[in-house]
């Protein structure tokens, strides 16, 4: 369960040039859903996932900004 | 411990430190803003009010609000103490690293942030500080009913950078105060979070802080 979900938020709590409780919050408000703690029990629904991968990518790419 | 908290007050009100036509008050080497003292409370309060409505997000609106106090900390106190203001009125009086925390509560306590008393301080390990007429508190109580929680978002982000300050990064050096440096003294195993156990927005007498690392 939540396969997918788990890996967007590891993938966030794992950004090296990150904050890590300050991103997974960010994710969280994002998302609308405690992901980060609820992750590996929620499904891996689609619309979710697809909002997750979203909000992840523009908390990750933050970081690549001059 | 050398610190005239009277003195510095007195120093400070003589600065004639006051808003340009922008709303900006250049002193302490950087630009403080002079607004009406609620705007950040109800910017703040409305947040956290919002996110209450779905109580699993409770925790990170409080992680958000908290670490614009560590940014405000990491920038503001940061800022102050690396400034001619603090060479001219503060540096004098520090004898001692934990002078730089006694010194940094009376320059908070000259600009009316509350009034912030260090109750103790164990060097590079604990500070707990309270502080009366906390804005935020006392704004909370005037315009909403007894919390349940703790209010002082910006006033704990505070108290954790100030350690986060002097014992993970080095103020005192005059280190560059840049994203980089930012994240060595707030992500690391090393840095100090604070808790805030008591607040007046809750009932309590005041509100008190401890600030440990933790790890």
């Amino acid at each position: 369960m939540g396969q997918r979900l788990a890996a967007i938020v590891e993938q966030v709590r794992s950004r090296t040039d990150g904050l890590p409780s300050v991103d997974l919050a960010r994710l969280n408000l994002k998302v609308g859903k405690a992901l980060s703690r609820l992750a590996a029990v929620l499904e891996d629904d689609p619309v979710l996932i697809a909002i997750a991968e979203e909000a992840a990518r523009e908390i990750i790419s933050e970081g690549d900004e001059p | 411990m050398a610190i005239d908290e009277r003195k510095i007050i007195e120093a400070v009100a003589g600065l004639g430190i006051t808003g340009n036509d922008e709303g900006l008050i250049p002193a302490f080497g950087l630009y403080l803003t002079q607004h009406l003292a609620d705007y950040y409370n109800r910017i703040s309060f409305a947040m956290a009010r919002r996110l209450e409505k779905t109580p699993e997000l409770i925790d990170d609106g409080r992680t958000l609000l908290v670490e614009a106090g560590h940014g405000c900390a990491f920038n503001t106190f940061g800022g102050i103490m690396k400034s001619a203001e603090w060479d001219a009125v503060v540096r004098p009086m520090l004898q001692t690293r934990e002078d730089w925390v006694y010194g940094m509560a009376a320059v908070v306590n000259a600009f009316g942030w509350g009034h912030w008393t260090v109750r103790d301080l164990v060097a590079n390990r604990r500070l707990v500080v309270s502080v009366s007429d906390s804005y935020e508190a006392e704004g909370w109580l005037r315009d909403y009913p007894q919390s349940d929680r703790p209010r002082c978002f910006l006033a704990n982000g505070g108290v954790a950078g100030l350690m986060n300050l002097l014992y993970v990064g080095d103020i005192t050096q005059g280190p560059e105060l840049n994203e980089a440096y930012y994240k060595k003294l707030f992500r690391g195993t090393e840095s100090f979070t604070s808790t805030e156990v008591l607040c007046r927005a809750m009932g309590d007498p005041l509100c008190l802080f401890v600030a440990q690392r933790l790890s």
